[in-house]
């Protein structure tokens, strides 16, 4: 009961409260109260083509975060689970970026894409090649900003593969063996249909958190360059709110970020059952 | 000609403790259904596990076939093995896990359905043939890993414990359905059961194992009547043979306490080296004297603390009188009630002599068969 009574109050009392905001005109900053416009803020947001073009690189920044987190963490998830000399060590520095501040992070990784001095300058340099300018060109900086991201999530895909892998039936890694299954057919057909539960909570638990990911854009990017080429729809809501101070067209922004989740979970959790 | 011969195999878990399987020697024959039976931890499913290449040999050497395999992998020994937890892939319906490891070997598709379509009449398994293994029972499941390893047409079937999943009654016409089989297509088959009636009605030999060291390699009638020691003798039978310690050997008798006396064979008195054996007797192997009979009648005295009544046959269970110089191993004594007169009859309380028609004896010491010592 003190749980429904939380989720009432903290989750589903400001989501209401959300979308009836999402028909109003309300400056923050200012003393004048909030007047209702009915759907002009939705209408707007759908008439500009910014808002498309946000839409875009949210849909472009999450479906990387998700696959890109996923199939890496598995890959060494399989790697690191072997008898390897140092594996819990590699394994912890793995983790580690995980439960590190997305904006610490941000700092971090500016120097590592920093196109003057940064790592990755330094490292094409031994191979003569130039740094792309990730500042100021909007395609890297998008995938400057995503590589971060999924550089820090990688820990979580990692853990969870790892502890799949950990549990998996030996059983039919043995039946395969015997059945002379070759290694990457069995990967397909025997390992990966055995992760599939684990590997449809992860596509939920990303695809959430990587709509959500604020800190590491603000921090590198705040969003840019030009304006609005690393914009995701969640650091949109952030911009129209408490930058433009437009709290109702922010808030609508957040109601069809809702909305799309939405959609998204419920058709995942359909197949998902589909499948069982 | 398929001939699995395991030679001296071991198996160190930890270098420090005893082996998991102690220098056991088996050799299996071309077509035989040899059974290897021991109760847990006697390194039964250990010894498979090492035919199959799924676990390490530590020392001696396994040949299949006249070839050392013994560092061969799993893949390449032409082996097919049904697991105790029958390992079908659970995203695979019957057809495709059947026709798996065929498709693994580059099989055309006509001969790998033909081959699955014929496992499958065999096995009765046509109708589930689109099912999942999560849409089956167990015994059906159970089917299916046995036409998998069909299918693929072997040099030798292992089998771990693949009817200990099933119901009692499922698992009685199961383990003929599967001796039938073995007869039927012929290939050399290593079973492993922890069940001896299993190990027993279904194998052409049984391998008795205990603490990872083979105990006796026999036909099963032969298994039976002459164990090869009092382990054997005590795991080999339900209810197990009755053992006595300190039958005095006198002259070409074991005195059995004060009131009963068997006969030895000569040759068997020759080959005691100690003045008492260790006596066994089989539960049919009792004379009963019914209540009412003359009381000084000789025999070893008991009270009947339990009786076992399973429709065809009886047991009584005897807790024998104290002071007439007899130790049973056990607590209480075996009997087989042979007549239905006697099922009637005897009731728990009353006290019976009972007189051994058939003796079993042991080295005191080595706790061998007699029978056995040269």
């Amino acid at each position: 009961m003190p749980n429904v009574v939380l989720l009432i109050v903290f989750t589903y009392r400001p989501l209401i409260d959300n979308i009836r905001l999402s028909f109003y005109n309300w400056n923050i900053s200012s003393t004048r109260p909030a007047t209702f416009v009915g759907l002009q803020n939705y209408i707007e947001w759908a008439s500009n083509p910014v808002s498309w073009q946000i839409v875009w690189q949210t849909i472009i920044f999450t479906v990387v975060a998700v696959f890109g987190s996923m199939v890496i963490g598995l890959a060494l998830a399989l790697l690191l689970d072997r008898k390897l000399k140092g594996r819990n060590f590699v394994r912890s520095l793995i983790f580690a970026p995980y439960v590190i501040s997305g904006a610490a992070i941000g700092v971090a990784f500016q120097f590592v894409f920093d196109p003057g001095y940064g790592l990755i300058q330094d490292l094409l340099g031994r191979v003569g090649m130039d740094s792309p300018d990730f500042y100021s060109s909007p395609g890297w900086a998008l995938f400057m900003v995503t590589a971060t991201y999924v550089w820090k999530n990688l820990g979580y895909t990692f853990v969870i593969y790892l502890a799949a892998l950990q549990g998996l039936r030996k059983d039919l890694d043995e039946a395969a063996e015997i059945d002379r299954t070759p290694r990457a057919r069995k990967f397909f057909r025997v390992t990966l249909p055995q992760l599939r539960p684990t590997t449809f909570f992860l596509s939920i638990t990303v695809l959430l958190n990587s709509l959500q990911v604020f800190d590491i854009i603000n921090v590198m990017t705040a969003g840019g360059p030009l304006g609005t080429s690393t914009t995701t729809l969640v650091f949109q809501v952030y911009q129209e709110t408490f930058v433009n101070s437009r709290a109702g067209y922010g808030a609508a922004v957040a109601t069809i970020m809702f909305l799309a989740v939405l959609v998204i979970t419920v058709v995942q959790v359909r197949m998902q059952d589909k499948e069982n | 000609m398929v001939e699995v011969s395991l030679q001296h195999i071991s198996r160190y878990y930890d270098s420090g403790k005893r082996p998991a399987v102690n220098r056991v020697n088996i050799d299996v024959r071309d077509g035989e259904f040899i059974t290897l039976v021991g109760p847990s931890g006697s390194g039964k499913s250990t010894c498979l596990r090492m035919i199959a290449g799924l676990e390490p040999v530590n020392e001696g050497t396994v040949m299949i076939d006249g070839v050392d395999v013994t560092e061969v992998k799993p893949r390449d020994r032409d082996v097919a093995m049904v697991f105790q937890s029958y390992a079908l892939y659970p995203n695979m319906t019957a057809r495709q896990n059947m026709a798996f490891a065929l498709e693994n070997s580059g099989m055309k598709k006509p001969e790998i359905n033909q081959r699955v379509e014929e496992a499958a009449a065999m096995l009765e398994l046509t109708d589930l043939l689109d099912k999942k293994p999560s849409q089956m029972s167990g015994g059906q499941r159970q089917r299916v890993s046995m036409g998998r390893a069909i299918v693929r047409n072997p040099k030798v079937f292992l089998m771990d414990e693949p009817l200990s999943n099933l119901d009692a009654r499922l698992r009685v016409s199961t383990r003929a359905q599967i001796a039938d089989l073995q007869r039927k297509l012929g290939v050399t088959t290593v079973y492993v059961t922890h069940d001896q009636t299993e190990a027993m009605t279904m194998g052409d030999r049984v391998a008795v194992l205990k603490d990872g060291v083979l105990q006796q390699v026999d036909e099963p009638m032969h298994l039976y009547r002459y164990p090869g020691n009092t382990f054997v003798a005590g795991f080999i039978g339900s209810p197990s043979m009755n053992l006595f310690d300190g039958g005095e050997v006198q002259d070409s008798r074991v005195v059995l306490g004060d009131l009963c006396t068997v006969e030895m064979k000569p040759e068997l008195v020759d080959r005691t080296r100690h003045p008492a054996v260790v006596v066994g007797v089989r539960p049919e192997d009792w004379k009963i004297r019914v209540p009412g009979e003359d009381s000084e009648v000789q025999g070893i005295p008991g009270q009947v603390v339990h009786i076992e009544h399973l429709g065809a046959e009886a047991f009584a269970y005897l807790k024998l009188n104290r002071g007439v110089g007899v130790t049973p191993r056990a607590e209480r004594v075996a009997v087989r009630l042979n007549q239905l007169a006697e099922m009637k009859n005897i009731e728990v309380g009353d006290t019976l002599r009972i007189t051994p028609t058939r003796c079993s004896f042991f080295d005191r010491e080595t706790e061998i068969n007699l029978e056995y010592l040269a």
